[in-house]
């Protein structure tokens, strides 16, 4: 009973959001936005705050300003709220420095795969949770750097490449106590094929990063090492069908540990409106010990969601879970001591102006 | 050819001709002064923000008509190959990654080619019905 009236009120919050939601745009001043609400459950893991009570208080709301400052070059900025905190998620000016080259400096949002940019924007997604590679939690997905970036875009044949070239020192939001000075250098290119919708990248980073201990308020350093990312993606998004795909590993050299992840999401768009969706999703922590469920987590997801109108969806989704390396993680369940089968459901309202 | 198959012809006729006629019927408009090549591969990367400048170097001023209005239902499905939901989905993508801002929008189609005519970089579309000689027509 307790779910439902939680659910009623999500319901009631989405129709209230679409009284008021609109995008301001003037000649050169535009204001965007986002935002969601989340139910979610476990029944015997505690993730993401969730355990058998549940919880209500994953919700956030961003607003993006971006200012013209002439013909070629703009400012943008975005403030990023949530239950627990406030920051100014990323914020650069970009200079079109030709037909194919932009340039971008300041905080930026690190181009990693197909959902990193995006990855707090619910309403963009086919699920409520990300993919298990993008969860805060295994922390392999940065969020954005303070740096310099360029971007090429060129034809090819009937499709086009982009590349993403980038550099600088990684955004700590987290106030890490155990690693500090993130240097990061990686890329991204993107193949957009002349079949409509189907698109594939590839991604890179190396992340050069100094461990620390923290006692109190002293610090101090320790060895420096370096984190190696790639990953593999492919994306088919046409009208009625949503297909993503991607392949990531990550070794670490200062803990001495390889990473993997993978999954596959399909999702049926019918009447415009419903799109029921799965995944199955793979992650592993710690490759050396990928038979221990503490540091592997494989995930099947059914869902349903449901287009209010252009600005507003909601969804509802089970994962049932085999290991629980993103408790783990995520430091809310001490590894040995989980339970191996477990499941999770969520629910969420989304909406953007 | 029995009359179920006579029926079944015509009607698919029917609806291949009518989604020419919708395509035919939505022009893209330029300002006369543009005298940049402008072809329907260009008109999508415009309008799904992969291109924003002129081959000659000039920015885009892209214009868009009312998200609920069946003009910008018929460009989409027309010359994008999507629906309007769809678009609003990948501008919001573009938006939020801080790779390009939506084309600006104006309607009706009097207003479109008051914008156009009056800004050398502009492009938008009007139904075919509505062009005079204030802009330049280069896709229909």
């Amino acid at each position: 009973m307790q779910d439902l009236i939680k659910i009623a009120g999500m319901v009631l919050l989405a129709f209230c959001v679409h009284a008021t939601a609109f995008a301001i745009e003037s000649e050169d001043l535009s204001i965007h936005g986002y935002g969601h609400q989340s139910y979610l459950h476990s029944a015997d893991n505690t993730y993401l705050k969730a355990d058998s009570q549940g919880t209500w208080t994953d919700n956030d709301l961003a607003l993006l300003f971006t200012a013209k400052i002439d013909d070629k070059s703009k400012i943008w900025m975005q403030l990023y709220g949530s239950s627990d905190k406030i920051r100014l998620d990323w914020a650069f000016v970009d200079y079109q420095l030709s037909n194919n080259l932009t340039a971008k400096v300041g905080q930026i949002k690190t181009p990693i795969g197909l959902y990193n940019e995006i990855r707090d924007i619910r309403f963009l997604q086919v699920t409520s949770l990300q993919p298990l590679m993008y969860q805060e939690g295994v922390d392999i997905m940065h969020e954005a750097y303070n740096g310099v970036a360029f971007v090429y875009k060129h034809g090819l044949g009937n499709g086009s490449l982009t590349w993403d070239v980038y550099g600088g020192q990684e955004v700590d939001f987290e106030g890490s106590t155990s690693v500090k000075n993130r240097r990061l250098t990686g890329g991204r290119v993107t193949y957009k094929t002349p079949f409509n919708g189907l698109s594939f990248m590839l991604s890179a980073y190396s992340n050069n990063h100094q461990s620390i201990t923290t006692v109190g308020k002293v610090i101090t350093t320790g060895e420096q090492g370096a984190q190696n990312f790639s990953m593999f993606s492919v994306d088919y998004n046409n009208n009625d069908w949503n297909i993503k795909s991607e392949y990531a590993n990550v070794d670490n050299d200062l803990t001495k540990k390889n990473g993997k992840s993978y999954y596959l999401q399909a999702g049926y768009t019918f009447a415009e409106k419903w799109t029921p969706y799965v995944r199955c999703d793979y992650i592993t922590t710690d490759s050396n010990l990928s038979s221990d469920p503490s540091y592997y987590q494989r995930s099947n997801s059914l869902g349903m969601g449901y287009k209010i109108n252009s600005s507003i969806n909601m969804r509802v989704e089970n994962h049932w879970n085999n290991g629980y390396a993103m408790p783990v993680a995520s430091e809310e369940v001490n590894a040995g001591t989980g339970k191996t089968d477990w499941n999770m459901f969520a629910a969420s309202v989304n909406f953007i102006f | 050819m029995n009359l179920y198959s006579s029926k079944i012809v015509c009607v698919i006729a029917g609806m291949i001709l009518s989604v020419s006629v919708l395509a035919a019927d939505v022009v893209v408009i330029v300002n006369k002064g543009n005298i940049n090549p402008v072809d329907k591969a260009l008109v999508v990367q415009i309008y799904t923000g992969e291109s924003k400048t002129w081959p000659d170097g000039g920015s885009v001023f892209a214009i868009d008509q009312a998200e609920a209005s069946q003009i910008r239902t018929d460009f989409n499905t027309s010359y994008l190959g999507k629906n309007t939901s769809n678009m609003k989905a990948l501008w919001a993508q573009n938006i939020f990654s801080g790779n390009a801002l939506p084309p600006k929008v104006v309607d009706p189609d009097a207003e479109v080619k008051k914008m156009v005519a009056s800004n050398k970089n502009a492009i938008g579309y009007i139904r075919a019905s509505s062009v005079d000689d204030s802009v330049k027509v280069v896709v229909k």
